[in-house]
């Protein structure tokens, strides 16, 4: 019933000290919306195949539940993880033929979903983490609501910068899973050495986000890399090596394009966080940004 | 009034992208979007007619339909104008750039009654734009609806169509597709204003 994929149980076992990080940080309750995230994806992906002659739900169906549901904020109703789950897989993938075809990030399309049609509860509602041992593992939920914004909603009303050791070790309000930048290193450079992930599409992503947060911001851009979900995105959403471009100059492009709209659509529009739309804007721009590369190259070799 | 005419271009092109933000224009969208070399065809085609008919428009509403009296009138003065100009592009097409004149084929007529053509020139009256703001609103409308045309076609040729189920594919699945891009595109939202 479930097609066994090596590469995407690496990611899964990558995604497990993130998973019990968070809920050190928030309690048990977050282990509640990954398994949420998880089931209503394979039932979304199972409605879908169960006709088919061999039909069976991909190990990535999981991934993409795990990834969407570590970048939602902590105190999402169960709900809403269902709901975007179900349109990350069916909308982000399946119609366009299952695993494999999808032209977007599936997890990308799923927040994205969710962020404009109930833009309250992704947005307004951040917890204190818990730091103090056992902290998370004694508790169904962490009750203390903030005043203190995340890192990157701070700066937008006061300007003021998170300390880098604090945006480190990740006892900072945020999404479920992008708070602890040391965490995400680590795993990132694990799956770059299982040759899980791409290092190519990572590094001119943060080159060209430190490139243009410097021109825009006149900021020294370490604090900008590590505030909000970049770090998150750079490791396991931009590395999704069905949506990213297939030609090698493309995939620099690809990085360098999400780079510049993260920094863009930070600094200039409504939003705080300019990943999500950077990402999804970086995946509807290259199919024919790469067109025009491979007819330029048919023309130099014609 | 005080909304510079760049400004307004911009923000026709990204933030209030016709096609994505109104959704107006979505039939030769769809239809025509197959193919990359047609839709650029097609995408040039349309912003040289909104473009120049905004202009023709303005000219028409606050010279000829206001002093008279008349603009209860306007929408049908307003098509017929675009579908002279039409007219009057086609046979200069045709004359000139025979290619570009057979591989657009029907979709050229169909400029006529491509909805974004007239939703230009009536959101262009409704927001009471100077002349120069009305040019740049029209051309940057084309611009931005060129480059929606064109980014469904480079998906659209990237999706093998054998693999989608049955029931979505071709106009289904653009629709699809074309909401993903809408969702993309409000990111870009609150940079500029103009509505």
């Amino acid at each position: 019933m479930i097609l066994k994929q090596k590469m995407m149980n690496k990611v899964l076992y990558a995604l497990i000290p993130i998973i019990l990080f968070a809920i050190f940080l928030y309690g048990w309750r977050i282990l509640m919306v990954i398994f949420i995230s998880n089931i209503f994806a394979f039932l979304t992906e199972y409605l879908f195949i169960r006709k088919k002659k061999f039909g069976k739900v991909s190990m990535a169906a999981f991934v993409t539940g795990t990834l969407l549901a570590l970048t939602l904020p902590p105190t999402i109703p169960f709900w809403m993880v269902a709901v975007g789950s179900i349109v990350a897989i069916s909308f982000g993938k399946m119609v366009f033929g299952g695993f494999g075809m999808n032209v977007f990030n599936p997890a990308i399309v799923g927040r994205t979903f969710i962020y404009i049609s109930f833009p309250n509860a992704m947005t307004m509602q951040w917890l204190q983490p818990l730091t103090k041992f056992p902290a998370g593992f004694a508790v169904w939920q962490n009750t203390s609501l903030v005043t203190t914004a995340t890192p990157m909603i701070e700066y937008n009303n006061s300007a003021k910068l998170t300390e880098l050791t604090q945006l480190f070790s990740g006892t900072i309000s945020g999404s479920i899973g992008e708070t602890s930048a040391i965490l995400i290193l680590l795993v990132g450079i694990y799956l770059v050495i299982t040759k899980t992930a791409k290092w190519q599409p990572m590094l001119s992503l943060l080159i060209s986000f430190s490139l243009f947060t410097s021109i825009f911001y006149g900021a020294n851009p370490l604090q900008f890399i590590f505030s909000g979900g970049l770090m998150f995105g750079t490791i396991f959403m931009i590395t999704d090596p069905v949506s990213m471009p297939k030609n090698k100059i493309a995939i620099w492009i690809y990085g360098l394009l999400v780079g510049f709209l993260t920094v863009f659509i930070r600094k200039f529009s409504l939003f705080t966080e300019g990943f999500m739309f950077a990402l999804l804007l970086g995946n509807i721009f290259m199919p024919i940004i790469e067109f025009g590369l491979n007819q330029m190259k048919v023309k130099k070799s014609g | 009034m005080e909304l510079n005419a760049f400004i307004i271009f911009f923000a026709a092109i990204f933030t209030s992208n016709i096609l994505l933000t109104n959704f107006l224009g979505m039939c030769s969208f769809l239809s025509v979007s197959k193919e990359i070399e047609s839709s650029i065809g097609l995408g040039m085609a349309v912003t040289f007619v909104m473009t120049v008919t905004s202009a023709i428009n303005y000219v028409v509403y606050h010279f000829i339909l206001v002093p008279l009296d008349i603009i209860y009138l306007q929408y049908i003065i307003f098509i017929i104008v675009i579908a002279a100009f039409v007219q009057l592009t086609e046979m200069v097409l045709e004359r000139f750039s025979p290619l570009l004149y057979y591989s657009l084929g029907i979709f050229l007529p169909l400029i006529t009654v491509n909805c974004a053509i007239l939703g230009v020139s009536l959101f262009m009256i409704i927001r009471d734009y100077s002349f120069l703001q009305a040019v740049a609103y029209g051309a940057g409308s084309g611009l931005g609806w060129l480059l929606a045309i064109l980014i469904l076609a480079g998906i659209r040729k990237k999706i093998k169509d054998k693999y989608v189920p049955t029931g979505l594919v071709g106009a289904g699945l653009s629709l699809i597709i074309t909401g993903i891009m809408a969702l993309a595109f409000v990111g870009f939202s609150g940079i500029v204003v103009i509505q």
